[in-house]
């Protein structure tokens, strides 16, 4: 929901328990991680309940710059942080060409759906991946060029194919190589 | 004197610079290279001089201020491009070249004029999105890999003047687009001149030209757009309706093509007041079927419904199967009120209003295809009445 010429919003849901935030990416995108200088603001009165019929007025989000040092660190820290748990690989074409800026993903959910667990940096000119775990597992591996969203003409798009249901078990501690990933170009 | 400032502008324009951000005011001339991102900050103006000769090396031109550029030369090696953030219609590109790049211009937002440009080379000329406004006038698209012009995420970025030229995949290319105007572009050489794709596209496409593409416009995956006034001469295909597509085609002059309009899997377009001129075949059906769409339409798409993941290949936003069903699904296409040509209006006045018109393939020429081992019937034209005179002031 994108607020107006005031900053004033409207969003109409279900009954139910939210969770709310706002964001502004500087480069305009709908999507993907958060990058200093976009704004970014969680509700202070978060968990939010709305009951069915009801309608609520909520206090202002105080949004505030993302922080070239603390987003630095996150990244560090977070779905990108290096683990000694991780699957390797290389990302090509139906050619066996290498594929440049495609990201890979984990899941726990087989429908391979929603946020994944674990994420690798875009692939350099190579195709070469690492994708560190926080743990051993079993996880879903797809791959594309955009981080969420739905899929957009001129993407690459490709999963793991070693099994049929994309699915990988790897130990604690493991350097898995899951050989190439082949993703192909949505159009 | 002479001497000693030769030399000087020899270093600098040898050197490469190193990361860079610009956040005042800033005139680039001559022949400069660039090793890593260059970035134009909010409030600060970079002017690139004629006659500049730009050059990046795994790196982009990044701007949230405003870039001003006339009669210069964007290119490099393993280069992103220009990538416009937001800027405003203060940013103006006019007479450059800018090739070899990912993406030649990306567009983010903002509502930038581009004009009188060369996009050649690229993986993708100029990509507009991010509900970009703005012009894009007069410019060449050629021979980029992928896509000349490609438009997103409700753009609204006017398209004017253009010519799209031996593009390897598409001219152009408009997804979730409306672009306020569409008109007077020349396309020519592509393997698609223009792609109008997926529920929601639904663009007025007027008085353009195509001609000696593969396919001169494509119409795919529940688009709706307004094709009208435009020349499609000696193509292989002039309009393939796709899968689902149902797009009003109205006032257009389509002649000598190898097909003239191909319509396949379900698609109902409305096709009036048109000219069809010495066409090898002016109108064709393939794998179109009411049967087939009543029977297995909406199973053969549920697989493309926004429950499912990305990685299962699903492109669409929200759409839904209600979105998507046909309206009139009776195992027929109108095709009433066209000029069919002399030769053609010839021969239909001779067979009547039941004939079946040697430029037309349909039903009458095929009974039925089969799909997944199952026989369905292919639908039938109705193509009477007809026009006896032509419909357009439209000249190849």
């Amino acid at each position: 929901m994108q607020t107006d010429k005031e900053g004033h919003f409207t969003i109409n849901l279900p009954a139910g328990r939210y969770s709310l935030v706002a964001r502004k990416r500087a480069d305009g995108g709908r999507s993907g991680v958060l990058a200093p200088g976009d704004l970014n603001a969680q509700f202070s009165g978060n968990p939010v309940t709305v009951r069915s019929g009801e309608r609520m007025v909520l206090d202002d989000f105080s949004l505030a710059q993302v922080d070239a040092g603390v987003h630095a660190q996150r990244q560090a820290e977070g779905i990108f942080a290096r683990t000694e748990t991780l699957l390797h690989g290389q990302v090509v074409d139906s050619d066996s060409a290498p594929v440049s800026d495609v990201y890979v993903f984990a899941y726990l959910d087989s429908r391979m759906v929603g946020k994944p667990v674990h994420m690798s940096v875009p692939t350099g000119a190579d195709g070469l991946f690492s994708l560190y775990l926080s743990d051993g597992g079993t996880y879903y591996i797809g791959a594309r060029s955009a981080f969420g969203g739905p899929l957009e003409p001129g993407e690459w798009v490709g999963t793991f194919d070693g099994e049929a249901d994309h699915k990988v078990i790897v130990a604690r501690g493991a350097s898995d190589d899951l050989g190439t990933l082949i993703v192909k170009e949505f159009w | 004197m002479r001497l000693a400032l030769l030399i000087v502008l020899i270093l600098l324009y040898a050197l490469p610079a190193t990361a860079l951000v610009i956040d005042a005011d800033t005139l680039w001339r001559g022949e400069l290279s660039f090793s890593e991102d260059v970035r134009v900050m909010p409030g600060a103006t970079l002017t690139v001089a004629p006659g500049a000769t730009i050059r990046f090396v795994g790196a982009k031109l990044e701007v949230s201020g405003r870039l001003i550029a006339e009669g210069a030369e964007f290119s490099g090696e393993n280069w992103e491009g220009l990538r416009l953030k937001g800027t405003d219609a203060t940013t103006r590109i006019s007479d450059c070249v800018i090739k070899g790049a990912t993406t030649g211009i990306f567009v983010q937002g903002g509502a930038p004029l581009l004009e009188r440009l060369t996009l050649s080379d690229n993986k993708i000329g100029i990509e507009l999105r991010g509900k970009a406004a703005g012009t894009v006038s007069n410019c060449r698209f050629v021979a980029n890999r992928k896509v000349g012009l490609f438009v997103k995420d409700d753009s609204t970025t006017a398209v004017v003047g253009c010519r799209f030229e031996n593009n390897s995949r598409y001219g152009a290319y408009l997804y979730h687009a409306l672009p306020r105007s569409f008109q007077d572009n020349v396309f020519s050489g592509n393997a698609i001149g223009l792609m109008i794709a997926y529920h929601g596209s639904d663009p007025e496409v007027k008085g353009n030209r195509f001609e000696k593409n593969e396919v001169a416009i494509q119409v795919d995956r529940a688009a709706r757009p307004l094709i009208q006034g435009n020349l499609l001469l000696g193509n292989q295909t002039g309009l393939y309706i796709y899968r689902r597509s149902d797009p009003v085609i109205s006032g257009n002059r389509i002649e000598k093509n190898g097909v003239g309009l191909l319509v396949a899997y379900s698609s109902y377009p409305q096709i009036e007041a048109n000219d069809f001129l010495a066409n090898a075949m002016a109108l064709k059906l393939e794998f179109q079927s009411s049967a087939w769409e009543t029977e297995r339409g909406a199973d053969a798409r549920a697989g493309q419904t926004s429950a499912k993941s990305a990685f299962a290949g699903q492109g669409m936003r929200n759409v839904t199967e209600d979105d998507r069903r046909a309206k009139r699904i009776d195992g027929t296409v109108d095709a009433k009120g066209n000029w069919w040509g002399a030769e053609g209006t010839a021969e239909l006045l001779k067979i009547g209003t039941s004939g079946n018109p040697s430029f037309i393939h349909d039903g009458k020429d095929q009974a039925t295809f089969v799909d997944a081992g199952e026989e369905y019937p292919l639908d039938k034209i109705i193509h009477a009445p007809w026009s006896d005179v032509p419909l357009t002031e439209l000249k190849p």
